[in-house]
């Protein structure tokens, strides 16, 4: 704590000078937010909870890439290590949580479109790079009303910089561990039309936290992106866009075999390639059309071979396909109405080792969306969605908001949502016989049916169908109704709060079970929609400006997140044992702990400090997160006990800048109190101290 | 050192047979001859091995033959034997009730499972314990109780407190540690 302190004395010797009034509380809710509803609104007139981070406050924070942004928004978390995406872990990488959902529900979109490539149900978030992000917009609640699936806790969208200005800037961040972040930026514009370029490498030498084992805690990888923007208005009323981005990344492994003298090594690279060109017609001044083709390819493969034989141990590849074709026209009827409908059309196919032959699925959509003017105070929204496709049962995602301005300084907004979730390549397409474990059989949704069973019971393979298996069918999306319920408050023109409760009532959770029973003693498994669950709570944000160089904003959210069939199970009976006395008990509801790897209490507190005169800038900010469940020790599979628990604990990142003409030096410190928790948090180095220096250089455009 | 314990636990059962007796009233006020201790029975992993067998009398009892009515039930990974038809040549039952081992204060002197057939043991493996893939580690379900009728027909009540694996340097364990809890009625009586 004492270092703490020290570094709020640290920011004290600032010579800050106090002089104009600002209000930018007023600016925040003018900002054009498009993710919310598909057409450019402001954030002042949004009826489901938004919020927009800009890239100011990314540069601030120092952050390089999007975990780093991401890990200090109020309400989000940051999944890393321990266990499965599924049990709220970061197995595969760093996700995000949503208002207590994992992070298969959020649905991250890079200029509007989908990011694909989840490995474990995650999109590791530091795939990608932040040095030409303009704003990440944050949408929370279901919205698959507009995006279909994984939009179900929320949507994260990044928007990256468009070529409007003649620019070159070049930045190199060098922090502990040897890790090298290097970005250039330069974009190009005459009248109408303009082209950018974005590159970004990043490496690292990994981190140890057992000396004594052969390995790393994590392995050092590198990675690159390149990306290019570019836009042609041959008409005024015709803009073309388009986007490439080609990203690479080169994980290396090294670890041992426990009970074998030979360690084994390679690699696991990860490409993905997106083209995605955009044209939008203005028909009218009312009618406005936009056509948007995507081609994704992400690319995942991995050779691990013993390092002293070079015997093959390990193979995997994964090559995921990804088109989309996709019409949304905006009608403006009236005064009072924007009215938009979109229908697209999306092909996936894979080639994986994993899967028995090349998958191919196709998803045709369609959606309408009308937001009513119905007085200068209330703005109604409604919307509904359809979701038809090959392989799993259909979806319909309806939606209602509204929005009401009290007065000017009173905002009240109250929406509800459907949102789902496609089920996931595994759910769907597995066909795998493990013959290391003893030969046990799992089936996804689509490679099983009762007559197979029922003629591998002929011809000997199965013993005994259980009668769950009478029950196996298409697999259902999983699904949620949300809904939230808040407020915004200018108190003064410096202050201001905003508040949300919200509630996510999730079903068709999709677990595994055992279907049948096998002549050599194992299991055969299969799929089914049968776990619900819920999370509750509360979001509060806050943002004070205490004068012109001096900022600070605060958030905290209250989670509540429960297994409706543990909380029926708790009712019925389930015995816990004492982790200490061994005594065994009846769990009482109090005790319930809810869902793995979230924490009751979160929060945030963050100082901002800048002075464009002297140029000179700073940040402080600190994160905390309470306690969360880990895993159950006792064997009663609830999270119960105080030892099935992880410790709370504070993150503190500091960040100080100097410009100087067209150089900005920046030092920084994350993790400043050195937090470490081995065991729950492996993806948490310890302190990072880095220094940043960025040239920009803008020609103001005539 | 494990095997001192094994044998000072089990040769603490025995004397308490005779000295250490902790007796408890029954509610009919007759007083009960009723042993109660923990033991760690240490067990083979690899399902090739042999059988671990206890007794609630005299703890664990080496060198004995399965077809022995010296022994209550045989342990081995996860599966259990109770003595009788398919297992042993003993009079030996079980029943699985979920509860509180304390408060259970009288067993049921009929409904006891038997090992009808080596594929159908009264025991079912799964039945008691929560397999963590990640960890592999076995955790008994708390509140499972095992009642048993013991192969000389006296009662005994049984409860799992841990199950966990000797340290080892190969693929897999050698040896796992259970340790139990239990008390055992030796006079015929159900009452505990």
């Amino acid at each position: 704590m004492k270092k703490f302190a020290g570094s709020i004395f640290f920011f004290c010797i600032f010579n800050c000078s106090f002089s104009q009034q600002d209000t930018v509380f007023n600016k925040t809710l003018d900002e054009v937010v498009i993710t919310a509803t598909r057409t450019n609104q402001q954030l002042g007139n949004i009826a489901v909870p938004a919020t927009v981070i800009s890239k100011e406050q990314i540069v601030q924070a120092g952050s390089v890439r999007l975990t780093d942004v991401l890990q200090e928004q109020t309400g989000l978390y940051i999944t890393s290590g321990g266990g499965t995406s599924q049990m709220g872990g970061g197995l595969f990488g760093s996700g995000v949580q949503m208002q207590g959902l994992s992070p298969d529900y959020t649905l991250l979109l890079l200029n509007g479109e989908p990011l694909i490539g989840r490995n474990g149900g995650i999109i590791d978030l530091s795939r990608l790079a932040v040095g030409n992000i303009k704003k990440i917009e944050i949408v929370k609640g279901p919205s698959s009303s507009l995006y279909g699936s994984e939009a179900m806790g929320g949507v994260i969208n990044i928007i990256t910089e468009k070529p409007k200005q003649n620019t070159l800037s070049t930045n190199i961040r060098y922090a502990r561990f040897n890790q090298l972040d290097a970005n250039l930026h330069t974009s190009f514009r005459k009248r109408n039309w303009g082209i950018g370029f974005f590159g970004n490498a990043n490496r690292s030498d990994g981190y140890d936290y057992d000396k004594n084992t052969p390995g790393k805690t994590v392995d050092p990888w590198r990675s690159y992106t390149t990306q290019i923007t570019s836009f042609f208005t041959p008409t005024a009323r015709t803009k073309i866009n388009f986007t490439g981005k080609y990203y690479n990344e080169i994980q290396h492994n090294y670890f041992p075999v426990p009970g074998d003298t030979t360690n084994i090594a390679g690699n696991g690279k990860v490409k993905d390639l997106s083209v995605a060109p955009l044209i939008t017609h203005q028909f009218s001044r009312n009618i406005k059309s936009t056509l948007r083709l995507v081609f994704n390819r992400y690319e995942f493969s991995q050779r691990l071979q013993e390092e002293n034989t070079k015997h093959l141990y390990y193979a995997d590849f994964f090559q995921q396909d990804y088109y989309k074709a996709e019409n949304q026209t905006d009608f403006k009827i009236g005064k009072q109405h924007t009215l938009i409908a979109g229908l697209g059309f999306i092909a996936q196919q894979l080639n994986t080792t994993r899967y028995d032959g090349i998958k191919h699925s196709n998803i045709v959509y369609g959606f309408v969306q009308d937001e009513w003017k119905v007085t200068n105070q209330l703005l109604l929204t409604g919307g509904l969605r359809y979701d038809g496709n090959s392989d799993y049962a259909s979806a319909w995602s309806p939606k209602l908001a509204a929005h009401y301005k009290i007065n000017k300084k009173i905002n009240v907004r109250i929406s509800y949502g459907a949102g789902f979730k496609a089920p996931d390549f595994r759910q769907l397409y597995l066909n795998f016989t493990n013959m290391a474990a003893g030969g046990y059989t799992i089936y996804g949704g689509n490679e099983v049916t009762i007559s197979l069973l029922e003629e591998q019971k002929q011809n000997g393979t199965i013993t005994e169908i259980l009668p769950i298996a009478y029950r196996l069918a298409t697999l259902k999306p999983e699904t949620s109704q949300g809904f939230n319920a808040g407020m915004d408050v200018a108190i003064s023109n410096k202050i201001n709060i905003s508040a949300n409760l919200f509630r996510n009532d999730i079903n068709n959770l999709i677990m595994v079970d055992v279907v049948a029973h096998k002549a050599n003693g194992t299991e055969v498994y299969s799929y089914f929609n049968v776990k619900k669950a819920f999370t509750e709570g509360v979001e509060l944000q806050s943002r004070f400006i205490i004068n012109k160089n001096w900022q600070l904003s605060g958030g905290y959210q209250f989670l509540i997140t429960a297994d409706k069939n543990d909380l029926q199970r708790i009712k019925d009976g389930v015995y816990t044992r004492d982790y200490q006395s061994g005594r065994v008990s009846l769990v009482a509801k109090k005790e319930y702990g809810g869902l793995p790897n979230r924490s009751k209490h979160m929060a945030n507190l963050k100082l901002f400090y800048s002075d464009d005169k002297n140029g000179w800038s700073a940040s402080l900010r600190g994160m905390y997160r309470s306690k969360w469940g880990t895993e159950d020790k006792d064997g009663d599979e609830l999270i119960d006990q105080k030892n099935e628990y992880a410790k709370g604990y504070l993150l503190a990142n500091i960040s100080v800048a100097k410009k100087i003409k067209d150089f900005q030096f920046r030092f920084g410190v994350d993790n400043l109190l050195n937090y470490k928790d081995t065991i729950n948090l492996p993806a948490m180095p310890g302190v990072l101290p880095y220094i940043s220096i960025t040239y920009s250089m803008t020609q103001k455009n005539k | 050192m494990k095997k001192q314990f094994i044998f000072f636990v089990s040769s603490l059962i025995f004397c308490s047979l005779f000295a250490l007796t902790s007796c408890k009233k029954d509610s009919s006020g007759t007083s009960q001859p009723v042993v109660a201790d923990t033991a760690v029975v240490v067990v083979n992993f690899n399902p090739m091995t042999p059988f671990t067998f206890f007794s609630f009398k005299n703890g664990i009892i080496s060198n004995v033959d399965s077809a022995s009515a010296k022994w209550d039930f045989g342990l081995r990974l996860t599966t259990f034997l109770v003595n009788s038809n398919a297992s042993g040549p003993g009079n030996a039952g079980v029943i699985m009730q979920d509860g509180i081992f304390d408060n259970l204060l009288t067993v049921p002197t009929n409904g006891y499972a038997y090992d009808t057939t080596a594929g159908q043991l009264a025991i079912k493996d799964g039945s008691w314990y929560n397999y963590n893939p990640s960890t592999h580690s076995f955790l008994p379900k708390p509140g499972k109780i095992f009642i048993f009728r013991t192969a000389n027909n006296h009662y005994a009540k049984m409860e799992i407190l841990s199950v966990t694996y000797e340290p080892f340097t190969g693929m897999t364990p050698e040896k796992i540690d259970y340790k139990i809890r239990f008390a055992y009625q030796g006079n015929g009586s159900v009452n505990f």
